[in-house]
């Protein structure tokens, strides 16, 4: 078991793509870190060169300390859970289970041990004999966090292990993971685009976008303190709405979403006193889904589309105050009970102030 | 409920496979059928003597002819020589042209020549390499290689060398063929199942063992059973560089039937001696099935 950590890392590829820029992220000892973000944001390629399978550009990569830039992927002492799960299709699950530990060169006894192990542990035992092909998809990703496992290896990687399953396998093995982690304590990193996997897996979570690492921190942290618009927007499901805010002096309101809303600033400053840099200037809101309610006292809302989830409903609006000539950018509440609302009606939501987040132009949070 | 025999589906389906048909039928299935028939008679051309029926007689009078026993031999001793080194061959230079390297495509494409070169022009070339006397190519390298101690031969007329110097000929001229359906084999290996691999610990050689090899089986044996089957119809080479000698040391199946039918216008005999190669060829492509069957039983 050790530690991991990437020091300013860069990965270009050879036909000049940026994969990874400056990243620099520590993951503790027996820690499950959730590397996350959309497609194409470097996620991926932090573990594979974590793996040694990717060569590092620039910057350091250490595993317990040692430098592993120049180490090849058989002598990092790393595990691997594939997303499509790479089984070795012509071993039966037996040999695939003793495929590292023959490479390790342990003794028949002990590897007959370990198999056994890992075969009761991930209920494979009857499975033992069976050729991958012969298995159902949580079968084979079960064989594939097996033979991770046997290794017993000082790191584990997964690359989005559960993006090939059903959704109900998926919360099934995702419980698994997070006990298999648990008890054997070992340090996992693991890649996914998937939000929520990310939020119930991690310890702590590390949101990528466009090859740069946007925060990291315990998933509750980011969901209530989002670092910039990015983090506020890919977390939560429908992610934060972003308004444009302006705190007019005159007035003494702040204005959201060309003037929706109109909200007394006074006490909004009086708890975060650095909003008043920002007097008559440009800055974005956030509020999430679930803070709107219906009231009479609130803005008037055009419906565009409702969702209904049964116990709760995703209403998506257009604040129907909208200066003309500016694209008018649809939000989401979240509302509790049976959709009782309808495309092209007006509704009336409000919110609690406390609950804005506030960021700069740029999308960067104000402190 | 049974369809109709001729509804319109297999009306176009006989209609479309009917070219192919028809030709493998009037070149293939006919002309075996009456090789089949003639083997059973005494058809010479131009001899005055009635045809008659002899039944197994060419067959036992082939079988104790010492030539064809010495060309069937031949055969065997050229498939059991080629067939391993000329796949071992293929198999490293696909795996080496595999690789990413400044000028890979020239050098695939290098490899694959002499498969597009005439087996005749391949087989004049080699002749020219085997002249004899100290001047001929193979003889002149062989006496750089030996530090001057190689006495010059008579390659294509050794009784010794004859034989391999077709081998040789053949090799060079068939790998570059293995070499290309080698490289598909290689290229439709994932490449996840060697970074599994590399992380479970397996180095270059653990991984070409047990990842390479087993993921290359069936193009292997379709390979293997490939050239078995060309090894059998060696003829060409032996044609143009030795005329099967000297004494029998390079004749062939095939030249003997040639011969007999063509040279000699035994066509009863050269007949029986086509049935026999392919009974032969026959039985390889079985028992390849067979080895290949049972792998598909227990995947």
């Amino acid at each position: 078991m050790a530690d991991v950590e990437y020091r300013h890392v860069d990965k270009i590829f050879e036909e000049g793509t940026k994969a990874l820029e400056k990243f620099s992220l520590a993951v503790e000892d027996g820690e499950m870190m959730v590397l996350v973000g959309p497609s194409g944001c470097g996620k991926s390629t932090a573990l594979r060169l974590l793996a040694g399978l990717e060569a590092v550009s620039n910057g350091e990569l250490l595993i317990g300390g040692r430098l592993v830039n120049e180490c090849s992927p058989q002598h990092r002492d790393i595990a691997m859970v594939f997303q499509n799960y790479a089984l070795y299709p012509h071993m039966t699950v037996r040999r695939n289970l003793e495929f590292p530990l023959r490479m390790m060169k342990l003794s028949k006894s002990e590897i007959a041990r370990r198999v056994e192990d890992a075969a009761h542990l991930l209920t494979l035992t009857d499975l033992l004999e069976k050729r991958p092909r012969q298995l159902s998809g949580g079968q084979r990703q079960r064989v594939a966090m097996g033979r991770a496992m046997v290794r017993q290896p000082q790191v584990f990687l997964m690359d989005e292990p559960l993006s090939n399953l059903d959704a109900k396998l998926r919360t099934q093995i995702r419980t698994e993971i997070i006990r298999l982690q648990k008890s054997s304590g070992v340090t996992t990193i693991y890649v996914t685009h998937d939000q929520v996997e990310a939020m119930t897996l991690g310890d702590r979570i590390a949101i990528l976008n466009a090859g740069k690492l946007q925060q990291v921190g315990p998933p509750q942290e980011l969901y209530d303190h989002p670092a910039n618009t990015f983090v506020a927007v890919f977390l939560g499901n429908p992610g934060m709405n972003i308004f444009d805010a302006t705190l007019n002096r005159d007035t003494g309101m702040l204005q959201l979403a060309a003037g929706a809303w109109q909200i007394p600033f006074e006490p909004l400053l009086a708890r975060k006193p650095s909003l008043s840099e920002y007097m008559e200037g440009a800055m974005l809101a956030g509020l999430r889904p679930e803070m709107f309610s219906t009231s009479t006292s609130g803005a008037e809302v055009t419906v565009e589309s409702v969702e209904s989830l049964g116990h709760e409903c995703l209403v998506y609006f257009t604040a129907s105050c909208v200066v003309p000539g500016r694209d008018q950018k649809t939000q989401v509440a979240r509302l509790p009970g049976p959709a009782l609302y309808e495309t092209g009606n007006s509704i009336q939501l409000s919110f609690d102030p406390e609950r804005l987040h506030f960021f700069t132009a740029d999308g960067d949070a104000i402190a | 409920m049974r369809q109709p025999l001729l509804d319109s589906r297999n009306f176009t389906a006989a209609f479309m496979s009917a070219p192919a048909l028809v030709g493998l039928l009037l070149f293939v299935a006919v002309p075996f059928l009456f090789a089949v028939a003639l083997s059973f008679t005494n058809l010479r051309l131009g001899s005055p003597l009635p045809l008659e029926w002899m039944g197994f007689e060419q067959y036992r009078r082939i079988f104790s002819d010492p030539s064809f026993v010495r060309a069937l031999l031949n055969n065997l001793v050229f498939v059991v020589v080629v067939v391993p080194l000329q796949t071992v061959l293929a198999l490293v230079l696909a795996l080496l042209l595999n690789r990413r390297f400044y000028g890979t495509t020239w050098f695939r494409t290098l490899f694959f020549m002499p498969v597009v070169f005439p087996l005749s022009l391949v087989a004049v070339v080699w002749v020219l390499i085997f002249a004899p006397g100290p001047n001929g190519m193979m003889n002149a390298f062989l006496d750089l290689v030996s530090l001057g101690s190689w006495t010059p031969r008579d390659f294509l007329h050794d009784p010794y060398f004859a034989l391999p110097a077709i081998m040789l000929t053949s090799i060079w001229q068939g790998t570059g063929f293995q070499m290309v359906i080698l490289l598909a084999g290689l290229q439709a290996v994932p490449a996840e199942l060697y970074e599994a691999a590399a992380i479970d610990g397996a180095g270059r050689r653990q991984q070409f063992w047990h990842i390479t090899l087993p993921q290359l089986r069936n193009t292997l044996i379709f390979v293997v059973l490939v050239t078995t089957i060309l090894a059998f119809r060696l003829f060409d080479q032996v044609q143009i560089m030795t005329q099967g000698g000297p004494y029998d040391a390079s004749t062939t199946v095939m030249f003997e039937t040639v011969e007999a039918a063509f040279a000699r216008q035994q066509v009863a005999r050269g007949a029986a001696m086509t049935v026999i190669l392919f009974l032969v060829v026959l039985l390889i492509t079985w028992l390849q099935r067979r080895v290949a069957r049972q792998e598909r039983e227990v995947t």
